[in-house]
């Protein structure tokens, strides 16, 4: 091999070498940096949307009040708290109710945690709601997440 | 003395007598009735068959009204006790009272008709007063009474029952169609969908009429539903049909559904287009495994009933156990029933009555009995005089 031939090899191969790891360099760096603006993003995302979760936790929460203190739904509480009352007459108020305040699930439980009116599944009055009568204060609780049962599934 | 005390007795009597005869209300001619109709009629020729049983139903109403039907009805003449003055197909319909009828003219003048009206305008246009007399839906029958209208029912003569279609290959299993008739809670159907209006029931023949339903058991027994279904392996969906205009139907359905689910039975439920096509009827051109029907007695007699309802049954694809004779007892009728009530391809579910809302002002009405028509003809007007 003559002298300029290895001259040629040994300035490619530096010139490659140095490319490359130019070119690795920038690419880590880059890659960094859309990694950090990327969690940046997602922990923004995060945030607005556990915001957003609470904002709706305390609207529906606010709800549910406005319908516990209703004057329709205290007079039905006084009426079944009398011996023999008759809940039939409320099965469909749930119904009208949950529109109203623009609650897509909204149920009507009596003391003993049985259904008396459903507005997600109409046709389940009279089957029990377990979790209702276990000895927890939901007021305290505030609003929490549930999977609910309806008429097209869970 | 003795004398002197009949003699006053018997004076007190005649006096009492004329004072209640003067207080009694004496019946009036004159005035409009006005009445409100769901189905729309679109013909009166009782050649014309009516598009569904709802529209027959309300037809047979119209025909009472204006035709004469002693003879076959190709033979019906327009000499019933009211003649048409006015018709629009399917709206409205006039009708004046018929002078010259056989039985005597009847007590109002005219009345007037307005169909397809949905059960709630029904109800808004008689509590404004707007009419004077309308059929409602049993369910609405307890609210009706609360919001101060004037309520008048039927015994109950309709009888809503499942009916499994006869080649479904889902049905076909005897025990899955008995898990289902266990599974159904028919004390809740008539307490909350019918608002306590109408009788539960496990028999084909209402109490009142035989004297025997109270022998059929009513009561759900979702243990005994999961026993069977542990018995037979796991089948697809079962698809309960109901008629889609029907908003009871739907309910009850739905709630078939829900009590199903708790007995481990998968039902799907899909509404039925309602035509009076004998094919549709039975369930052929859709895919239902069962559906929801309605049935009326056309006889308050049990025998009567039963054999026209075993008729029913068999154009669904029941078995026919044979006609019974006319001197039946009430043991060969009631063993008829358990007949047609073994094997579960029919389940009777409530029977409900007719319900009807009338104005303050209508007076000597009477609810009709299984197989008769509305007595429109026999109902006065209070303040409205010839």
């Amino acid at each position: 091999m003559t002298f300029r031939s290895k001259l040629f090899w040994i300035f490619t191969l530096a010139l490659v070498l140095s490319v490359g790891l130019v070119a690795a360099g920038v690419t880590i760096v880059t890659r960094r940096a859309f990694d950090d603006l990327n969690r940046h993003h997602s922990d923004a995302l995060v945030a607005q949307f556990n915001k957003e979760i609470d904002r709706r936790k305390l609207d529906v929460a606010h709800r549910v009040e406005g319908v516990a203190e209703e004057e329709g739904t205290v007079r039905m509480a006084t009426t079944l708290a009398l011996p023999n009352a008759d809940i039939s007459r409320y099965v469909d108020d749930a119904n009208g109710v949950s529109k109203s305040h623009q609650l897509d699930v909204l149920d009507f439980v009596s003391s003993d945690g049985s259904i008396i009116s459903s507005a997600e599944w109409h046709a389940r009055f009279g089957y029990k709601l377990d979790w209702v009568t276990k000895p927890e204060n939901w007021v305290a609780r505030g609003a929490f997440w549930m999977k609910v049962d309806t008429q097209e599934g869970p | 003395m003795l004398r002197r005390l009949a003699a006053i007795s018997l004076a007190i009597c005649v006096m009492f007598a004329a004072l209640h005869a003067g207080s009694a209300r004496r019946p009036r001619y004159g005035g409009t009735l006005r009445v409100e109709m769901g189905a729309p009629v679109s013909a009166l020729d009782p050649s014309v068959a009516a598009v569904n049983s709802e529209e027959a139903a309300a037809k047979q109403q119209i025909d009472a009204l204006i035709y004469e039907r002693s003879k076959p009805s190709a033979m019906w003449g327009l000499t019933g006790p009211f003649r048409i003055s006015e018709w629009q197909p399917g709206k409205f319909l006039s009708l004046i009272a018929n002078n010259d009828y056989h039985e005597g003219r009847p007590f109002v003048d005219a009345i007037e008709i307005q169909m397809g009206r949905t059960a709630h305008d029904r109800l808004v246009d008689i509590e404004l007063n707007k009419i004077d007399f309308a059929e409602i839906p049993p369910e609405q029958a307890r609210r009706a009474a609360e919001r101060s209208i004037r309520v008048s029912a039927s015994r109950p003569d309709e009888l809503l029952s499942i009916v499994f279609v006869a080649g479904s290959p889902v049905a076909e299993d005897a025990r899955v169609r008995e898990a289902i008739a266990r599974s159904v809670d028919r004390t809740s159907l008539v307490n909350f969908i019918l608002q306590k209006e109408g009788d539960a029931t496990g028999s084909l023949l209402p109490q009142w009429s035989s004297g025997t339903a109270f022998l059929f058991s009513t009561a759900a027994d979702p243990a005994r539903a999961k026993e069977l279904l542990q018995q037979i392996p796991p089948s697809q969906k079962i698809v309960l049909g109901y008629d889609s205009g029907d908003s009871l139907e739907q309910n009850v359905a739905e709630r078939i559904v829900v009590n199903a689910r708790e007995a481990g039975i998968s039902v799907a439920i899909q509404p039925i287009q309602q035509t009076s096509d004998a094919a549709n009827a039975a369930g052929g051109a859709e895919k239902i495994d069962a559906r929801l029907v309605r049935w009326s007695m056309p006889s308050p007699r049990p025998l009567e009933a039963l054999m026209k309802l075993q008729t029913d049954l068999i154009a669904f694809g029941n078995a026919d156990p044979g006609l019974l004779s006319g001197r039946a007892t009430s043991k060969e009728i009631y063993d008829r029933e358990q007949v047609l009530l073994d094997g579960y391809r029919v389940v009777p579910l409530v029977w409900l009555p007719h319900v009807f809302a009338l104005s303050s002002r209508v007076r000597d009405w009477q609810a009709p009995e299984p197989g008769q028509t509305w007595a429109l003809a026999d109902v006065w007007l209070e303040g409205d005089t010839q």
